[in-house]
């Protein structure tokens, strides 16, 4: 089962016109459906992007991807850029083309959160996640900066960007966008922001998810035919 | 009393008031108490679907991967339920050490849903999810355990709490059965108390009223306060009161009463009003003594009842005058009880006491004074006959004086028989006697007025009974003298002495015809300071009859007597000072006793 790759399916079967979409589900749904990609709200901290991290514990004397080998990765979810496209790109820049014959074990957490948990209670060596989660994690938990260290991390993707149907009006697309955009101009916009915890909505387009499209490229994803979920 | 009973109302409603508030507050508490029952019991219930919430994701995670196992969508539904079941349980408590444990069970919960989310999101090799899920199924268990013993816990804690709370909820009901039973006890056991604080001292108060109506003045109200008190003390004073004005009123009375009884005059107080006016409502002592009848009997008689025949006549028209409002004053005749008649002088008139009309009358006794005018008006009769048979006696006394003269020189000068001689003699006889009587009659009628000298009374005597001796009278009289000789000398006319004992001697012998005993006896009355001499005879003495008239003119019991000696003899002793009493001796006999003062000087 998949939690982020389900939204592609439900997208069609829902028949929706829009929806928010992470960024890798976003380049699947636009190679699979054709959705266009039109704002996505920067948050009230001034991020609207985030990265991936690959990370293991201190004491764990792995450094590098060399370190890596016949040691425990956990994933989490075939559909994430920062919990699978990302670690994977990573292994083939670092010439691993099979990391399942590399690593001892491979699998998949299903979470972010679990993934980090996973690494810093021992269950695996090594876990990718996305910088959003393991910030907030290593806010709330101390033991994540005393005893994980990040080793590798990915460059900065559009978070939760609003994409609607390829074959919307464009008359209507447009208006949709610019009011979007619009939205943090007058008080009962701002106020619709601020449920969203967002401060407003910014112009986003294909260019934003460049290093989604890069990681799938170097990793010989064909994102019109992934099988998003995930296998052991 | 009137705080006493403003503080007595204020107790009630103070009562009712905390009874009120009590009840609500019991009933409230209550309330309150089977609420929080109710809270726990559903406390109870959040708990037991936590458990089966529990064990139905554990039972989500054993059905996992076989035929069985349910939808994803269902297994997430029943984590939220377990979450949900969880969050309940902190809606409601507050005690730290509950929260400490519901904390520690929510953080548990958490672990368990990490663990199931793990295993149902993880796609790793057997051997990882097989560690995955055994670690889910011992939090799960962990977790049902948990939850067992908090649910044990809380049932023992619920089931005490329970217990307690309904004990305490029956005592509760049964104080308030007791407050609904005492309550109306209490407010009738204070209206008592209080209806009897007012009717015990107003009992109190009439029962001295009934006291002090029935003559116990002396009775005193005790023990009675406020309002009653003073009311009681008004009472009092008003007996103390009442006491001193009946003793006035008594005093009074008593003063009045001792002059009505000792009043010399016969007093009746008669009723005026009604059927019967005249009914006798008061007599004095007087009275009953006058009429002879007890002071009882005379009480409601009629006045007229003691009227003889003659005087009940003209009663009717005096009762009208005096009703009229005049003052009467009459003389009639009363009758005693033993039907003596006697004369009373009436002053009588209406009174009136207290709006009722009453006659009152004074009746005295006037017989002495009757008798003593009867004796008046005859010793005037008296005294004007003598001096008319004086004046008659002078006239004869010359004529008288002539025809003697005359017939004794017929006597001398005629030549006459024998028998003649006799005839004439015996004329001379008579005229002599006429003579005599002319004689005693001028005496008594004009006696001659006394000279009054020192007289030695037994010497007079003595010389008296030497002449009287000489009188055939005495020729069988033996003569007794009892002389005191040391009787002074009185001022008296001693020639009429001298006649006056003459007289007496005479009388005293010629009382004895067959002869007997004739004393004299002379001596001084020391407390009377006079001198009283005494001529006693054995003759027959007086009969009542003869007792009364002997003084009188011309009464006599002798044959041959003027009937004027003893009246001449009274009269010349009543002109020398003196007086006579006649007696009859207790041996038989009378006595003469005649009384002179002594140091008596010429009148």
């Amino acid at each position: 089962m998949s939690r982020y790759g389900n939204i592609v399916e439900n997208f069609v079967s829902e028949h929706l016109d829009g929806a928010f979409f992470g960024s890798f589900t976003y380049a699947l749904a636009h190679s699979m459906l054709g959705v266009e990609v039109l704002a996505r709200p920067e948050l009230s901290d001034g991020t609207s992007t985030y990265h991936g991290h690959i990370f293991v514990r201190k004491d764990s004397g792995i450094r590098s991807a060399a370190d890596m080998k016949g040691k425990r990765f956990a994933f989490v979810d075939k559909a994430t850029t920062a919990g699978y496209i990302f670690p994977i790109s990573y292994f083939r820049k670092n010439g691993i083309v099979n990391y399942k014959k590399y690593l001892k074990e491979a699998y998949f957490t299903g979470t972010h959160e679990d993934t980090i948990d996973d690494v810093l209670t021992g269950r695996t060596d090594v876990g990718a996640a996305k910088n959003t989660v393991y910030d907030r994690i290593e806010n709330e938990d101390k033991r994540i900066k005393k005893e994980l260290v990040i080793i590798a991390e990915s460059g900065d993707v559009p978070e939760n960007g609003l994409a609607v149907r390829k074959d919307l009006d464009a008359g209507i697309r447009n208006n949709l966008k610019a009011a979007l955009l619009a939205m943090d101009a007058d008080q009962e916009g701002m106020n619709a922001l601020k449920s969203l915890g967002a401060k407003r909505f910014i112009d986003t387009t294909e260019a934003d998810y460049k290093y989604v499209y890069e990681y799938a490229r170097e990793t010989g994803i064909d994102l019109a035919q992934y099988d998003y979920r995930n296998d052991r | 009393m009137k705080k006493k009973i403003i503080l007595g109302l204020s107790v009630f409603s103070l009562v009712f008031f905390m009874g009120g508030i009590y009840i609500i507050s019991a009933i409230e508490e209550s309330t309150a108490k089977l609420d929080s029952l109710i809270t726990l019991h559903q406390v109870e219930i959040l708990r037991e679907h936590l458990l089966l919430s529990i064990k139905r994701v554990q039972s989500d995670l054993n059905l996992r991967n076989t035929r069985y196992a349910r939808s994803i969508d269902t297994i997430v539904d029943d984590v939220k339920n377990m979450g949900q079941a969880a969050r309940s349980c902190n809606g409601c408590h507050h005690s730290e050490k509950v929260m400490e444990k519901l904390n520690d069970l929510q953080a548990s919960v958490d672990i368990y849903k990490d663990s199931i989310s793990r295993v149902f999101t993880i796609r790793a090799n057997e051997a990882r999810i097989l560690v995955e899920e055994d670690a889910a199924f011992r939090t799960g268990e962990e977790l049902t355990e948990k939850v067992k013993n908090i649910i044990a816990i809380a049932s023992s804690n619920v089931a005490k709490k329970t217990r307690t709370s309904l004990r305490e909820i029956n005592n509760t009901k049964k104080i308030l059965f007791i407050l609904v039973g005492i309550g109306p006890i209490i407010a009738i056991g204070l209206t008592f108390f209080l209806i009897r604080g007012l009717t015990k001292p107003v009992d109190i108060l009439l029962n001295a009223i009934r006291k002090i109506k029935g003559g116990n003045l002396d009775f005193r109200i005790e023990g009675l306060e406020d309002e009653f008190g003073e009311v009681a003390a008004a009472i009092n004073d008003m007996s103390a009161s009442l006491i001193d004005h009946i003793g006035k009123v008594e005093d009074s009375e008593k003063r009045y009463r001792t002059l009505f009884e000792s009043a010399g005059d016969a007093i009746f107080i008669l009723e005026a009003e009604g059927e019967k006016p005249g009914t006798i409502f008061a007599a004095n002592k007087a009275a009953s003594d006058m009429h002879g009848y007890m002071k009882d009997e005379l009480i409601g008689m009629n006045i007229t009842d003691l009227d003889t025949l003659e005087s009940t006549v003209g009663s009717p028209e005096k009762v009208q005058r005096m009703l009229k409002g005049e003052w009467i004053k009459t003389e009639i005749t009363h009758c005693k009880k033993d039907g003596t008649i006697f004369p009373v002088e009436v002053s009588a008139g209406l009174i009136e006491i207290g709006n009722h009309k009453y006659i009152l009358t004074f009746d005295r006794d006037i017989t002495n004074r009757k008798q003593a005018e009867e004796a008046l008006q005859r010793t005037e009769q008296l005294k004007m006959v003598g001096e008319l048979a004086a004046g008659l006696a002078h006239e004869i006394k010359n004529p008288l004086a002539g025809i003697e003269v005359s017939i004794e020189l017929l006597l001398e000068e005629l030549p006459l028989t024998e028998r003649d001689r006799d005839v004439l003699l015996k004329v001379i006889d008579e005229i002599k006697r006429i003579e005599i009587s002319i004689r005693e009659l001028l005496s008594f009628a004009k006696p001659p007025s006394p000279e009054f000298h020192p007289v030695t009374v037994n010497a007079v005597m003595d010389k008296a009974m030497t002449f009287s001796l000489k009188n055939p009278s005495f020729s069988s009289i033996r003569l007794m003298k009892e002389y005191d000789d040391s009787n002074p000398d009185i001022m008296a006319d001693p020639v009429q002495m001298h006649q006056v004992f003459m007289n007496l001697l005479l009388n005293a012998a010629e009382a004895m015809p067959g002869g007997g005993t004739l004393t004299v006896k002379t001596c001084v009355d020391e407390p009377s300071n006079t001198l009283q001499v005494t001529i006693s005879d054995t003759g027959k003495g007086f009969d009542k009859a003869s007792r009364e008239k002997l003084f009188q003119p011309f009464f006599t019991t002798k044959a041959k007597g003027t009937g004027l000696g003893l009246a001449v003899t009274k009269r010349l002793i009543e002109q020398n000072n003196g007086a006579i009493i006649a007696e009859n001796n207790i041996g038989g006999g009378a006595s003469f006793r005649i009384v002179f003062p002594i140091g008596q000087k010429k009148n």
